[in-house]
């Protein structure tokens, strides 16, 4: 038997509607997102997922989600066959791969900590399916820093170091952006994002990329601070490369 | 291998009696055995360090480890801190009150006192050199005149010893800290945190897991009518349906079926009528009021009345508003024979492995409760019900069984800060001093010491009365950063500015005229400075306010400048001064500082949990507005305790001034008085 579900998550609570929002966001804190529907959400294309607003740039995504029975899919330069396309993408990462460093945190695309990178754009996996990014590649937390000291040492081999990491998360733990850590890798995921659109990115630039995810223990100024590094460092490092490759020419 | 290992009593990590708090509430855990192992030091020089405390965002893992580190010379790198796994560490009643941590901290500093000098004692022996000779230094214990001449401890520990903690083992002092107090000190679990290897309770998953849906009421208090399973349990990969102490829930092969499974599940509910709704909330606490117990009493209020030249009154308002950690809720039970392993976000692994031993009527030696990373807690993951569930789900289905909550779950069914109403009078001289103070604080919750904390006023009124009510509570409620003082703080504070502003002084220069006490003077002193305080009016149309508290025996004053742009209140800085004596972590104590600042920002604008007959409107995030990054004001924090003051909590004093402070800024910019929280719901 196949159940057809609705799109958006089986943990959307969608049983406790309230009668009328008290609390609707400042116009300024939507404004990202309501310039991403406007221009068909290239300015911003992690600010795409607000339940009703908008949903996800990414075509693949929208309206009906088609149902492929066994969806091909690479996941941390891993190919994967999922054995259900209209499995939540956030439940297949967490649950199957049991790539945990992805997290739950409100499942309806509000919160930020599901975030993960789906051919290089960040995307609220909790809001997808495995059928909507078939065929796509997926980089999760665990995926981002490719260095070989990390693999071992998150399979319990040997400590992992600074060194070791990518420097958005390099970042994050110099300037101690954290406290429970939770919403932290969705966080990091979609600086990952930003840097990757806009290297240089103003502090006005990060709030607007930011403003979707919660960071509950308040972390908020030390993140800024963070990705301001981070965008830092890797121009520092572009430069630094490119510099290299000039020389060796 | 072998282990020099380092025991002592356990009970010494509990909060202070003197609230009772911990006690009244907790009262249902008590130690299984007296002593335990603090501290292991290893052949190989290791150093492992255990606590009965958990982490949940406060950074202890690395708070314990550098006090640890820096008594026994030895790099932090080098010690490992064990927390909140029953069947590893010392009992604890829970990790609440920031004095708690404190004591821990201390009972570990003995005990790696204790380890240092039976080192040396061992060196002593090995050497042929007296004591007075050695010292101990990076891991290793070196003759003060000849450097040449020295014995790792990896190499003194020959056998397996043990040793008792020694009260007169000599603690460093703080001058002879070499990485205690550093700035940089990096935390032991970053890299893991930012790699995603981190395991909080919602990522543990053992082989063979069950995924349960549980089936809620719609509201509080609902009786279930009528139920229908039959589609539910036609589902495929539905495994199970269980029924365990009242509560039905699905168990299936994945989260989503269980989902699903329960979606389509079919209950019919008794909902009671008249259940109060939020609007009901002012009258109620007042009218229910009960149990009123005077927490401060000083001089003759009439005659303090009389003295007046005028009476100012005024009554708070304070909604509900729910925790929000970033982590729902999660628990895993597994069975083992008839032993039991559970894994659960809470804060009192004790506690509830006490609670699961009465419940299946067993010894508490075979059941472990293991507390692995929290998602935030704020004092709110005390009560972890749904780790009974899962104990009961999983001994009826024969696997391990995870139990995890949605937003929305998470929401209503733990327990939100206390709404509260306070009523204060107070009288003043025609010179403007203060004579009367009397204030009457109204708190919804079981137990009246939800209100009591902070209700003291610091301020020299002469005459006095501080009174503390009890009132009936429609939600669930329960701890919170800090708990009821940052509710009584805003109403005190808010009304001294209120006092100041009509008898025409200056919100700081009117505080201090009524402050003894130089720790709150110094902290007020030191945020107005940092701040540049020049009083409410700022220009172009800012407000600035300032106010000030105490909490878990930290003093704090915190000055707030903010724009009113019609219903939205931009909070544009904030400086801070805390005085919470010695700080064993500079870095750990400022982000805890500027989270509570964070947080209490939450409060003072826009949250406000809403309800209406039993049910909770706003569980999600879709319709709970909490601070974002673009609501996070500058923060400049500035420590200005003493170091000789033994160290108190720096994680929940944050919160208590905010809200008045921006009560104030909004006054400043606008000229309205806001008494009433969250204060963006009263712009027009
Ligand atoms: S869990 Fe996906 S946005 Fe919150
Ligand atoms: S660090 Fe706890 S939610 Fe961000």
């Amino acid at each position: 038997m196949s159940l057809s579900k609705p799109f958006g998550g089986v943990y959307a609570d969608h049983g406790m509607r309230g009668n009328g929002r008290q609390d609707i966001p400042p116009a300024e804190m939507m404004a990202p997102v309501r310039r991403a529907i406007a221009d068909g959400g290239r300015a911003s294309p992690d600010l795409v997922v607000s339940r009703g607003v908008a949903q996800c740039t990414c075509s693949r995504a929208i309206g009906e989600v088609p149902v492929p029975t066994s969806p091909v899919l690479v996941v941390n330069g891993v190919e994967r066959q999922a054995s259900r396309g209209d499995r939540n993408l956030l439940s297949y990462l967490r649950f199957d791969l049991r790539l945990t460093g992805t997290k739950y945190g409100c499942g309806e695309g509000l919160c930020g900590a599901c975030t993960v990178l789906v051919d290089g754009q960040p995307l609220r996996s909790c809001m997808t399916t495995v059928g909507a990014v078939a065929g796509g590649e997926v980089t999760t937390i665990e995926g981002i820093a490719t260095h070989d000291a990390l693999a071992a040492a998150a399979a319990g081999e040997g400590v992992a170091t600074l060194d070791d990491l990518h420097p958005v998360q390099r970042a994050f733990v110099e300037e101690q952006a954290m406290q429970c850590g939770y919403c932290i890798p969705g966080f990091i995921m979609s600086t990952v994002g930003l840097l990757k659109r806009e290297p240089e990115p103003s502090p006005a630039q990060v709030r607007e990329a930011l403003v979707e995810h919660v960071c509950r223990c308040g972390a908020y100024q030390r993140i800024e601070r963070a990705v301001l590094r981070a965008a830092e460092e890797m121009s520092v490092r572009s430069e630094r490369n490119t510099g290299s490759e000039g020389d060796a020419s | 291998m072998r282990r020099l290992s380092i025991v002592g009593d356990v009970t010494v990590g509990f909060p202070a009696s003197r609230t009772g708090y911990g006690q009244a509430t907790y009262g249902n855990t008590a130690p299984q055995t007296q002593r335990a192992t603090w501290i292991i030091v290893d052949g190989t020089g290791r150093v492992t360090a255990f606590a009965g405390k958990v982490e949940y965002g406060q950074n202890i893992r690395t708070g314990l480890a550098v006090e640890v580190a820096d008594e026994l010379r030895v790099s932090m790198a080098s010690v490992e801190v064990v927390l909140g796994d029953t069947a590893r560490v010392p009992w604890d009643m829970g990790t609440f009150g920031s004095q708690s941590t404190a004591r821990v901290g201390w009972q570990l500093r003995k005990a790696a006192a204790t380890a240092r000098e039976a080192l040396l004692a061992m060196a002593a022996d090995r050497l042929d050199l007296p004591v007075e000779d050695l010292e101990a230094r990076d891991g290793a214990v070196v003759s003060r005149h000849d450097r040449s001449r020295s014995i790792p401890y990896a190499d003194l520990i020959e056998a397996d010893q043990e040793r008792e903690i020694a009260d007169h083992a000599q603690v460093t002092r703080r001058a002879d800290f070499t990485q205690m107090g550093q700035s940089h000190l990096r935390r032991l679990d970053g890299i893991d945190r930012v790699t995603g290897a981190a395991r909080y309770s919602q990522d543990i998953l053992p082989e063979d897991v069950l995924y349960a849906a549980i089936l809620h009421p719609p509201t509080y208090g609902a009786t279930l009518r009528t139920i229908d399973l039959a589609a539910s349990e036609a589902l495929p990969g539905v495994v199970q349906v269980v029924e365990e102490g009242g509560i039905f829930a699905i168990l299936a092969e994945d989260d989503e079926t269980a989902a699903l499974a329960a979606r389509i599940a079919r209950l019919e509910w008794d909902i009671p009528q008249g259940q109060p709704s939020r609007w009901d909330m002012p009258a109620l606490l007042v009218e229910s009021g009960q149990d009123g117990y005077s927490t401060q009493e000083a001089g003759d209020l009439d005659a303090g009345f009389k003295q007046a030249d005028e009476v100012i009154e005024a009554t708070y308002y304070i909604p509900y508003i729910a925790p929000m950690p970033m982590e729902p809720r999660a628990a895993v039970a597994a069975w083992e024979g008839d032993s039991l392993t559970v894994w659960a976000g809470t804060q009192r692994p004790f506690g509830l492995r006490a609670e699961l031993a009465s419940i299946f009527g067993m010894e508490e030696s075979r059941i472990r409760v293991i507390a692995p990373e929290i998602g935030g807690g704020f004092g709110a993951k005390s009560p972890y019900g749904l780790a009974h569930d899962a104990a009961r789900f999983a001994k009826a289905a024969g696997r391990p069984v995870r139990v995890a909550y949605t937003r929305a779950e998470e929401t209503m069914w733990s327990n939100f800060r206390p709404a509260a109403l306070i009523r204060i009078r107070a009288g003043v001289a025609s010179d403007g001093r203060l004579v009367a103070w009397d204030s009457h604080a109204y708190h919804a919750g079981e137990r009246v010491m939800i209100g009591r904390r902070g209700s003291e006023t610091p301020y020299d009124a002469g005459n006095i009365r501080s009174m503390v009510y009890r009132s009936d509570s429609p939600l669930p409620s329960g701890s919170y950063r800090s708990l009821g003082a940052a509710v009584n703080h805003f109403a005190r504070e808010v009304h001294m500015d209120d006092i100041a502003a009509r008898v025409g002084r200056d919100p700081v220069e009117y505080r201090l005229a009524h402050l003894t006490e130089p720790r709150f003077r110094r902290v007020l002193e030191a945020a107005a400075d940092d701040f540049g305080w020049s009083g409410p009016r700022l220009p172009d149309g800012r407000g600035a306010g300032i106010a000030l508290g105490i909490d878990v025996g930290s003093y704090v004053a915190t000055a707030a400048e903010v724009s009113v742009n019609g219903r939205e209140v931009r909070v544009h800085r904030v400086s801070a001064a805390l005085d919470c004596g010695l700080v064993v972590n500079p870095e750990g104590a400022a982000n805890q500082m500027e989270g509570a600042i964070v947080m209490g920002l939450g409060g003072a604008l826009f949250e406000a949990s809403d309800f209406e007959a039993g049910r909770v409107l706003n569980p999600t995030f879709a319709r709970y507005r909490v601070p974002r990054i673009v609501d996070a004001p500058r923060i400049d924090l500035r420590f200005v305790g003493d170091d000789e003051t033994p160290s108190t909590g720096a994680g929940e004093p944050g919160i208590v001034p905010i809200a008045a402070a921006v009560s104030g800024a909004v006054f400043g910019a606008t000229g309205v008085r806001h008494r009433e929280l969250p204060i963006q719901r009263y712009l027009d």
